[in-house]
C-alpha cells in the first residue's frame, strides 16, 4: 500500500476530506479488498489504543480519587507555571553562557539561537523504569540538575535516556560532559544517532572547538539525507565568527 | 474549583496536545464539581445513586478524552456533552449491570407519589385499587426487562415507568374491549441501545485488549504515538522517540504492527462471528 493511499485513509478516519472525496474513498473500498483491510487495521489499531488508554485512565481515576481526599485540586494554570519557569531558566542560560565561555559571544549565541531542548518522551510509555521517569519529571520542569542527579544512576542506560540526560547537561551548560554523551550518540547506530550530532556541532559551537566543528559540520553536509542538513546549511551560512579569527 | 475557569475551546485544545497537558486538563476535569454535578443529577433522576454517578463522570470523561483525540467532538457545549453522554453511559451500564437496575427497580418501588399517580389515572378510567396494585407491580417487572433490552433513553425514569404502566392498563382496557386510554403517542417499546451490540462491544474490548498485550513493547509503543491523539506527531518524530534511522523504518514498522494485530484478532474469527463484519 503505497503512502498516499494511507493519507487518504488517514483523512477520511479524521474527517479531513470534503463529501465528495469521503463519497469515492467509500466507493473505492467497497471495491478494493487491499484498500478495505488497511482501512479496519488504522481503526481496530485506534481501537486498541483507545483501549489501553481507558485503562490507565481508570488507574488514574483512582490515584486522583485517593489524593483528592487529602490534597488541593489541581489546575492547568502549573502548565504555564512552567513554561515562565523555562523561559527564566532560558534566560539565565543565556546570561551565564556569556559570562563563563571564551569562545567570541557571537557563536554562543548562535549556538542558543540554534539550540532546542528537546520534549520529554512522557512517562507513561509503560517502560517501568522508576528512575527514568522520575528523572522525566525533572526534566519536563526544568530542574536538569535534578534530573541528571536521578538519571546517573541508571546502569545500562538506553540511548533514549543517554540522549536526554545530554540534554540535561547541556541545559545546566557542562557542556563538555553534554559533548561527550552527545559524541558517543553519533558514533553509535541508535536513532538518536543523527539528532546528537547536531547537538554535538552546537556544543562545539558554543565551546569554540573550531576544527572539531569544521570536521563534524562538513561530514552532515556531506550527507544530504541527514535529518539536521539544512539546518546545518543555515548554521554555516550564518555570521560564525572564531576566536582564532579573532587573532 | 467550583467555578468554570476554562472555557470549553480551552480544555478541548489541551486534550488534543497531547502529553502532560492532556493529563492535566483530565485531571481538572475529575475535578470538576459542575460538570459532575450535572452528571450525578443526570444519572439520579434516571434512577441511579451518586455512586453510579460517580462511575459514569469517569465514563463520559474517557468518552470525551476519545473523541477529542480523534478529532470528533462536534457538541455545543461540554455541559451538553455530559448530560447527554451521561444518559447513554447510564443506560448501557443498565443493559448488564443487575445491581444497578435492582437499584432503579427499588427507586421506583417505594415512590410514594408516583404509585399515587399511576393510581389516579387507573381509578379514574375504569380500574380498581386493586388493578392499580397489580399494574404496578407487573410494571416493575417490565421496566426491568426494558431496561436490559436498551429501550430507556435515559431521561427521567419516574416518566418512563408511567408511561410503562400507561401502556399496560391501556392494553388491558383493550383486552377487555373497555373505553380504551387515548393513545398519547409514547412509545417505551423503541430499542435506544442493541444489546447485542453492546454485547459485541464488550467482548471485543476484551478481546482487543488481549490481543495487544501480545504484541512486543516497540508494537504497542509505536501503535501508541501514531493513533493516541490524531495528528500529534509526524513520522519523523515517531521515528525519533522510537529510536529509528528514519522515518521511512517507522512507517514500515507502524505497518507491520497494525497488520499484526489485525492478524491476532482474526485467528479468533471462528470464536466470535463479529470478528468477520470488522
Amino acid at each position: 500500500m503505497d503512502q498516499q493511499s494511507i493519507n487518504i485513509i488517514e483523512a477520511y478516519i479524521n474527517g479531513s476530506l470534503d463529501e465528495e472525496a469521503s463519497k469515492k474513498f467509500e466507493a473505492d473500498m467497497a471495491e478494493d479488498e487491499e484498500l478495505a483491510e488497511v482501512y479496519h487495521e488504522h481503526m481496530l489499531a485506534m481501537d486498541a489504543v483507545d483501549l489501553q488508554e481507558e485503562k490507565e485512565l481508570h488507574e488514574k481515576f483512582d490515584l486522583w480519587e485517593k489524593d483528592g481526599q487529602n490534597t488541593p485540586h489541581r489546575t492547568l494554570w502549573p502548565t504555564y507555571l512552567k513554561i515562565a519557569a523555562a523561559v527564566a531558566l532560558l534566560v539565565s542560560f543565556y546570561f551565564l553562557f556569556f559570562n563563563k565561555n571564551n569562545s567570541p559571544e557571537l557563536n554562543t549565541t548562535l549556538a542558543i539561537e540554534y539550540y532546542i531542548t528537546p520534549e520529554s518522551p512522557g512517562n507513561t510509555m509503560g517502560r517501568g523504569d522508576a528512575l527514568w521517569s522520575d528523572g522525566l519529571i525533572n526534566y519536563e520542569n526544568g530542574t536538569y540538575s535534578e534530573a541528571i542527579q536521578v538519571w546517573e544512576e541508571i546502569e545500562n542506560p538506553s540511548p533514549e535516556m543517554q540522549y536526554f540526560l545530554a540534554h540535561a547537561y547541556f541545559n545546566i551548560k557542562e557542556l563538555m560532559k553534554a559533548s561527550e554523551i552527545f559524541k558517543d550518540l553519533s558514533n553509535g547506530n541508535s536513532a538518536y544517532s543523527f539528532p546528537a550530532e547536531w547537538y554535538l556541532l552546537l556544543t562545539y559551537l558554543a565551546t569554540g572547538e573550531k576544527d572539531n566543528f569544521d570536521q563534524l559540520a562538513t561530514v552532515i553536509l556531506d550527507n544530504q539525507d541527514h535529518p539536521y542538513h539544512q539546518d546545518v546549511v543555515d548554521l554555516t551560512n550564518s555570521n560564525i565568527k572564531w576566536e582564532s579569527d579573532a587573532k | 474549583m467550583n467555578r468554570q475557569r476554562y472555557s470549553d475551546q480551552q480544555l478541548i485544545s489541551s486534550i488534543v496536545k497531547g502529553g502532560e497537558e492532556r493529563n492535566q486538563t483530565i485531571e481538572y476535569l475529575f475535578h470538576h464539581d459542575s460538570f459532575q454535578a450535572i452528571v450525578t443529577d443526570t444519572v439520579v433522576n434516571a434512577g441511579g445513586n451518586k455512586d453510579y454517578g460517580k462511575t459514569v463522570f469517569k465514563d463520559c470523561i474517557i468518552q470525551l478524552d476519545k473523541i477529542v483525540r480523534r478529532k470528533k467532538y462536534t457538541f455545543p457545549s461540554l455541559e451538553q456533552f455530559f448530560e447527554q453522554v451521561a444518559k447513554q453511559s447510564w443506560c448501557r451500564m443498565l443493559l448488564t449491570d443487575t445491581t444497578a437496575r435492582d437499584h432503579v427497580i427499588s427507586f421506583l418501588s417505594v415512590d410514594k407519589e408516583l404509585k399515587g399517580k399511576i393510581k389516579s389515572t387507573i381509578v379514574r378510567n375504569s380500574g380498581s385499587e386493586d388493578d392499580a396494585n397489580d399494574i404496578f407491580q407487573n410494571g416493575l417487572l417490565l421496566i426491568n426487562d426494558h431496561l436490559k433490552e436498551g429501550k430507556f433513553r435515559g431521561g427521567a425514569v419516574k416518566g418512563f415507568f408511567y408511561q410503562v404502566c400507561y401502556n399496560l392498563w391501556r392494553n388491558e382496557l383493550k383486552k377487555h374491549k373497555m373505553q380504551p386510554l387515548p393513545d398519547d403517542g409514547m412509545d417505551v417499546s423503541v430499542t435506544f441501545i442493541d444489546p447485542q451490540i453492546e454485547l459485541e462491544r464488550k467482548e471485543r474490548a476484551i478481546l482487543l485488549d488481549q490481543v495487544f498485550q501480545q504484541l512486543g513493547e516497540s508494537c504497542q509503543k509505536i501503535l501508541r504515538l501514531k493513533f493516541l491523539v490524531i495528528d500529534q506527531y509526524t513520522m519523523e518524530e515517531i521515528a525519533v522517540k522510537m529510536g529509528f534511522k528514519n522515518a521511512q523504518i517507522a512507517s514500515n514498522t507502524l505497518s507491520k504492527c497494525r497488520k499484526k494485530l489485525w492478524k491476532l484478532l482474526q485467528e479468533h474469527k471462528s470464536e466470535f462471528s463479529w470478528i468477520s463484519r470488522v
